[in-house]
């Protein structure tokens, strides 16, 4: 590896298709990372056929992102033989731009879950530990970056970047609500996830988002104003060498991170004292806002999940059981195709949102939404940013995180979903052998300055070129 | 727990293969996540609601004409005699027809 794909000309770009195609191939066969995987010969053809600034990239996509002529299963049943008619705004300009969709990536059915073994298609598995899961829900994406690889796209509605970031020890950004479009992303709660991206350097990361963020009228959620250019002025600055920020000052909470299991705080606290090593300086304050936005998070994802998955019936595409009727036919359907995650969210969620329990339930989660975004952005106010673990344990063994007793693992990471605030993940390292992260939490609008401070930490708080490949 | 069986009959949903004993404690575990919101209640109890994250106003889509047909059979590799075929899940081979 010889560093930032970005920082390469074409023609070195070029010559590492078949190597970074053979390592995505191998993510495939070891650990399940893919749902569908493109021939070499067509994607070979594709990338000689086309120049432009992502000429020499090969994204693996998760598979709830629209690539026309590829599955879009969601990792579900349910649309198991369901073919993307379009593409989704993200993967047009990575098209247009020279980039290559190489395939669609494992994931949690319909992005419910954290440990990506809510699959159809079976779960994916941790490449620094085969018996560990590797994060979720956009596990697939993930491993495909960590082994080797360069930048991946997933989808993070509740940390479903971050988390799988920061067990398979790579860069994770979910950025600002608004900045990415999310047309052709396949909605499991609308108002809280962003299409985001995994990269190995940061200079990567700040190179994606520039080309990736422009403005798409389709999504009526897409933030238009002007800062959007100052955001991609930065943005281009820093993969150009050009930006600085100093002076910083950073927030963090001693009384959360020892939540954390032993192994991780200690980790975490190292981290800190680092990036104080660094010039940031640092605070301890008080976030009482995080506890309660687990509750808060879980009903909102519930009640959206209940309405967005509404549309699943059999009647116009995907899966389909006839059953004489047609509404035993929905409901049969309905009841094999979605797995049990997604059964019980739906249920849930239908139930927080009746009219006899939405005051009790979504109504008092809307307003605990308010009051978790009030306080974040005061802190936000006196504060460059936060720094939060990204996960209080590390990777869990394979069926110890599924269903309700592993929403725990979210708690420090549903934050930014209900706020719309960017959150970065930066790996810290390993502990017996497992990755564990941190994250950074911006104002909005700041990814500059995450992916900036990303790229001050490489090599003095995470070495990128640490893979589990070496100890595979 | 005749509500929950209402909701999943409202929703269209039956636990195929499930083990119902299993289900009840996974709802109970999933609502004392939601009742613990009741300590917090005195914090936000008189706040207005968020429905989503930025409040700003999105520009609606000029009311103009645009042509939106995308001719998929020149975006993939899975075309045969002119049609679109499913491309091979987990990367099987596809099955001659």
């Amino acid at each position: 590896m010889k560093g930032p794909l970005s920082s390469l000309d074409v023609e070195a770009r070029k010559d590492l298709v078949e190597r970074q195609y053979n390592l995505l191939r191998e993510t495939k066969d070891k650990f399940n990372a893919f749902i569908h995987l493109r021939e070499f010969e067509s994607i070979i053809d594709e990338v000689e056929g086309k120049e432009g600034p992502l000429t020499g990239f090969l994204i693996p996509v998760k598979d709830n992102i629209a690539v026309a002529g590829l599955p879009n299963t969601c990792g579900s049943r349910m649309l198991e033989n369901y073919v993307s008619p379009y593409d989704a705004h993200v993967i047009n300009l990575l098209k247009r731009l020279g980039g290559v969709v190489v395939g669609k990536t494992n994931m949690d059915e319909f992005a419910m879950g954290n440990s990506g073994e809510t699959s159809y298609f079976g779960p994916t598995l941790n490449p620094w530990d085969r018996d560990r899961v590797p994060g979720g829900s956009s596990s697939g994406s993930a491993v495909a970056v960590a082994w080797d690889g360069f930048a991946s796209l997933g989808s993070d509605t509740g940390g479903s970047v971050r988390l799988p970031a920061a067990y398979t020890h790579i860069l994770g950004l979910k950025p600002t609500y608004g900045t990415l479009s999310r047309y052709g992303l396949i909605s499991y709660a609308d108002s809280l996830e962003q299409i985001g991206l995994f990269t190995r350097f940061s200079l990567d990361m700040a190179y994606l988002l520039y080309y990736l963020m422009e403005y798409d009228p389709r999504d009526m959620t897409m933030y238009s104003g002007n800062v959007r250019d100052v955001v991609r002025k930065n943005l281009k600055m820093v993969f150009e060498g050009k930006y600085s920020v100093d002076g910083l000052k950073m927030a963090y909470s001693n009384q959360l991170i020892t939540l954390c299991e032993e192994p991780v705080q200690k980790k975490v606290f190292d981290a800190i004292d680092k990036m104080e090593g660094l010039g940031v300086k640092v605070f301890d304050v008080d976030m009482d806002f995080v506890e309660p936005s687990l509750s808060i998070y879980y009903i909102i994802a519930m009640v959206e999940a209940s309405s967005n998955l509404a549309r699943y019936s059999g009647e116009n595409y995907g899966y389909r059981v006839d059953a004489g009727s047609y509404w035993e036919s929905v409901r049969k359907t309905r009841s094999i195709g979605f797995g049990d995650e997604v059964k019980r969210r739906i249920i849930m969620g239908t139930y927080a949102s009746s009219k006899g329990y939405e005051g009790k339930y979504y109504i008092r989660a809307l307003k605990g939404r308010r009051w978790v975004k009030e306080r974040l952005n005061k802190l936000l106010g006196l504060y460059d940013f936060l720094v939060l673990p990204v996960s209080p344990r590390l990777p869990p063994r394979l069926g110890e995180a599924i269903g309700p007793d592993g929403y725990i693992i979210d708690i420090f990471t549903v934050v930014p979903n209900l706020t719309g605030n960017p959150a970065l993940t930066i790996p810290i390292g390993l502990v017996d052998g497992l990755p564990t992260g941190i994250q950074l939490i911006g104002n909005y609008f700041s990814e500059p300055d995450l992916i900036f401070l990303g790229y001050l930490m490489e090599g003095k708080i995470y070495d990128p070129y640490l893979s589990p490949r070496g100890v595979d | 727990m005749d509500l929950t069986t209402d909701i999943r009959r409202m929703m269209e949903i039956s636990l195929v293969g499930g083990d119902p004993q299993s289900f009840l404690e996974d709802v109970k575990k999933i609502l004392d996540l939601f009742d613990k919101l009741d300590s917090f209640e005195d914090k936000f109890s008189e706040v207005e609601p968020l429905y989503h994250p930025l409040e700003y106003r999105g520009s609606p889509r000029q009311d103009k004409v645009i042509d939106v047909y995308v001719d998929v059979s020149k975006l993939t590799d899975y075309v045969e005699d002119g049609y679109v075929y499913l491309p091979p899940i987990k990367g099987v081979k596809r099955l001659t027809r």
